[in-house]
């Protein structure tokens, strides 16, 4: 079933009497804005080749419209008869089928009432709607109702409290939708919900302010999540004429089916990534006593993450984070949600827009965990004390814990000594107030190149033109990009390294020379903005005087990450497809076609999103054709 | 004739609409019916075709060329081999998927689950050769392949199964006897046919895959528990 190159515009609006909307298909968004009125809503289609989808279309005479979904379109198309038009769409309705045959439509209905698939019939007279049909809404009796209503009552401090009423009417509206329409983002929902009202301070106004302000700000980013996830997933489901969506180039049908793609992203990240519980595996390294000398270029190399035998009593439940599409945040993530850009649902198919780039956000999710056991609690003299000592007793630790967190604290002296343009003899003397802020001065430097460590590793397969191609396209989308340019320098350079870190003294040239060439490849391929200009010419006049010994000072930092935070289990888990072919023609495997709206299953969306993320040029037929895929076509059946 | 010729590859594929008769693969005129293969239901048909798939061009040959191709049907679903795989997939690309609207899919074939399987719990069959990819060493390494007359008895091979995700791999019978078949993940299918009673064996090697649930059915999935017999 293939995707035609055209997509017209579904445009909705009352007509002149006011009593009634009408509907009509323009060829262009440009014609629908020339007949703009104060109701028009507007959504793009997406024409097929396999079936009659007219670009152009006025719903002259007699026409039955269905609206259905969530639903793959090869299970609909054989339902459909040579009468029928047929088009797709990025909405959680995401097939249009229109017929002038009554029997054509009322077999669909049946076929969903069935199988209680959502559905919306529309008679339409001469483009104008007549009385839309829709199932009863089904009324679910879940329990979240009772805790939200908990939730309400709660004693908290006055910001806090309002940040709550909001809050909970906005996540039983959200849930209530979502029961009607995907029981897993629903379940999904019910975990979040479960987790926020776990963690809320019970002490009213007596809450510190620190903690105060630490709470308000995560349920304003919940509310700020939440009612972007609900809007754009929503919006467009029934009843239609009522749920705008405020995506203005969608507001007829919403983006809920490139909300459900990204959902099944993330979903796939939480039950490996999230699931194989890296934080907690590597706190367990406590235990470990008997361990090789880290100092030594290439120590005895195990598996110690994928050794660790957790016990899943004592496991807190992977509380998902809410994913949604924000034009404002882009590709960020906090302790709750995670977003990625609005331009991605038109744009996911090129470099410079790709899903891929959430699973940066995702490790930062896994680092910060890390990193936050790492760390000495800032505001903890003892604690600090602790972390000193692990330094000043000049030899190793007792545990293998500490041992990393004595060769972490420092390579922190070796960076700032790098800045300071000290040798390394010359170290300031430490006391607790300059631990402290040498602790802090480094601590964004330092998650970041285990992030971009841990990337390279187990998302991009250590694939060095892969990922510099990658990330280098996705930073042209960031403003001023040109002022980050030594940064993202050095830790494209670090996380390379990871790859030749067992050639010992060569590994800072070689990894350098790999980074070098691909960025020279994407220049050379027109890939190169002004910004991988620059970067080039960075590497090539300060690579012995400030990035060489920049990176050499995190050699460490990337020898933890490749030995105590890289599992061959976790790897296995995460980049792993059991739905592959051997073909050599075919894409690694992968029998997917372009722009096909075929119902295969595929296990890794990871593995689809790295080989199919690949043009140059945006494209929204592509970008839907991708969400489908997602949304449609990951198995999740062992 | 050499071994070359009696190789044959092709895929399994599903059709939704109904069942796959003879005539529906005779809409496609450069298919023609040749016979059916003694003792079995299988048959064989020529295709002509004016590309040359096995190279003949290069001798000076003219087209129009003929092919030999080997077919079981069974219910919604069908096997279709030649001389080279690449001539199914021509012949389903073109003509084949227009004659069979809405469309004719590759049944895909479960070969990572069912190497995972005979490592765990053996079966009257054994595996003689996989190829795998390697997914946590990344671009380090990507795919091994190992060869043997019963690889799951290979402890090299059983402990280090868990980091390996299997594409193709060929089955013979435990007891013993030549390779019976190789199978893909993509529903690709070969094997040599010595002799006409070759496919009667793969026929049962296919039924066990069916049976055992390593044959995906996406649309048609109470298709699974339908006749025995069928594939």
């Amino acid at each position: 079933m293939k995707l035609g190159t055209a997509h017209p515009f579904l445009v909705l609006r009352r007509d002149s009497s006011e009593k009634y909307h009408s509907v009509e298909i323009f060829p262009t968004r440009q014609t629908a804005l020339e007949n703009w009125t104060t109701s028009t809503r507007i959504s793009p289609l997406f024409s097929l080749i396999t079936i009659q989808s007219p670009t152009s279309f006025a719903f002259s005479g007699d026409w039955r419209l269905i609206f259905l979904g969530p639903i793959h379109p090869e299970e609909v198309l054989p339902l459909c008869d040579k009468e029928s038009r047929m088009w797709v769409t990025l909405g959680l309705f995401n097939l249009l089928v229109a017929s002038p045959l009554k029997r054509d439509i009322s077999k669909l209905v049946r076929w969903c009432e069935d199988r209680e698939l959502p559905y919306e019939l529309w008679p339409v007279r001469n483009g104008r709607i007549l009385t839309p049909k829709f199932p009863e809404p089904r009324q679910t009796k879940g329990s979240w109702r009772k805790i939200l209503s908990e939730l309400a009552k709660i004693n908290l401090p006055p910001e806090v409290h309002e940040a709550v009423q909001e809050y909970c009417p906005l996540m039983a509206s959200t849930i209530a939708r979502s029961e009607l329409l995907n029981n897993e983002i629903a379940s999904d929902l019910l975990k979040i919900n479960e987790n926020l009202f776990q963690s809320l301070p019970r002490t009213g106004t007596g809450t510190p302010s620190d903690v105060r302000y630490q709470t308000l700000g995560q349920i304003l980013t919940m509310n700020a999540g939440l009612s972007r996830f609900a809007a754009q997933t929503f919006a467009g489901t029934t009843r239609i004429t009522e749920t705008e969506c405020h995506y203005w180039s969608n507001s007829l049908l919403g983006i809920g089916t490139a909300a459900l793609g990204l959902w099944r992203l993330c979903r796939f990240l939480d039950k490996t990534l999230g699931e194989m519980r890296v934080p907690e595996r590597f706190a367990q390294l406590r235990l470990v006593t008997e361990f090789p000398d880290l100092t030594k270029e290439d120590p005895e190399k195990k598996d110690y993450l994928g050794e660790v035998k957790l016990s899943t009593k004592d496991l807190k439940p992977v509380v998902p984070l809410l994913a949604f599409f924000s034009a404002r945040d882009g590709y960020r993530s906090t302790e709750t949600t995670i977003s990625a850009p609005l331009a991605a649902v038109s744009s996911c198919n090129s470099l410079r827009w790709s899903l891929l780039t959430i699973t940066h956000e995702i490790t930062h999710v896994t680092i910060r965990g890390v990193l936050s056991d790492l760390y000495p609690d800032l505001n903890d003299e003892t604690d600090l004390q602790k972390a000193l000592d692990l330094i000043e007793a000049k030899r190793r630790a007792p545990t293998l814990f500490d041992e990393i967190r004595r060769i972490l604290f420092f390579t922190i002296i070796k960076m700032d000594d790098v800045v300071s343009e000290r040798s390394s003899g010359e170290s300031t003397e430490l006391d607790l107030a300059i631990f402290r802020r040498l602790l802090e001065r480094w601590r964004h430097d330092v998650d970041e190149t285990l992030v971009h460590t841990f990337d390279f590793l187990y998302f991009y397969g250590i694939d060095v033109e892969r990922y510099v191609r990658g990330i280098w396209m996705s930073w042209g989308t960031i403003p001023n990009v040109s002022n980050r340019i030594r940064d993202y320098v050095l830790r494209t350079i670090c996380a390379v390294m990871a790859k030749h870190i067992r050639k010992g003294p060569h590994s800072e040239e070689l990894a350098k020379k790999a980074v070098l060439q691909s960025l020279r490849g994407m220049d050379a391929a027109g890939g190169g903005d002004r910004y991988v200009k620059l970067a080039i010419k960075y590497i090539e006049e300060d690579w012995e005087r400030k990035i060489k010994p920049a990176v050499r000072a995190r050699r460490q930092l990337i020898k933890i990450v490749l030995n105590f935070l890289f599992s061959t289990k976790v790897a296995t888990a995460v980049r792993g497809e059991p739905e592959i072919s051997g073909d050599a023609s075919e894409k690694e495997g992968y029998t997917l076609r372009r722009g096909y709206l075929e119902l295969k299953q595929i296990r890794n969306p990871l593995r689809f999103l790295e080989l199919y993320t690949e043009a140059k040029q945006p494209s929204a037929a592509e970008s839907l054709w991708m969400y489908y895929v997602l949304a449609f076509c990951i198995s999740e059946d062992e | 004739m050499s071994d070359e010729l009696n190789i044959f590859s092709g895929l399994l594929l599903e059709w939704p609409t109904r069942q796959i008769q003879r005539d529906d693969l005779l809409r496609d005129r450069q298919l023609r019916f040749d016979c059916e293969i003694a003792g079995s239901k299988w048959e064989r048909f020529v295709y002509t075709s004016e590309l040359a798939f096995k190279g003949e061009d290069l001798y000076g040959a003219k087209p129009p060329f003929r092919y030999p191709i080997v077919a079981r049907r069974s219910g919604h679903r069908i096997l279709l081999l030649s001389l080279a795989k690449r001539i199914i997939d021509h012949m389903v690309e073109g003509k084949l998927n227009q004659v069979f609207p809405p469309y004719f899919r590759r049944v895909s074939i479960a070969v990572d689950a069912l190497v995972k399987a005979m490592v765990s719990k053996p079966t009257v069959y054994s595996l003689t050769f996989v190829h795998a990819r390697v997914p946590a060493f990344g671009a380090s390494l990507r795919s091994v392949s190992f060869y043997g007359d019963d690889l799951t008895e290979a402890a090299l091979f059983r402990d280090n199964v868990a980091v390996m995700n299997f594409f193709t791999c060929g089955l013979r019978y435990a007891a013993g006897g030549p390779e019976l078949m190789r199978v893909g993940g993509d529903g690709s299918i070969s094997f040599y046919m010595g002799t006409p009673k070759v496919v009667q064996e793969v026929e049962s090697a296919l039924r066990f895959l069916r049976a055992e649930g390593y044959l995906s059915s996406d649309i048609f999935p109470a298709d699974r528990q339908s006749d025995p017999k069928t594939l």
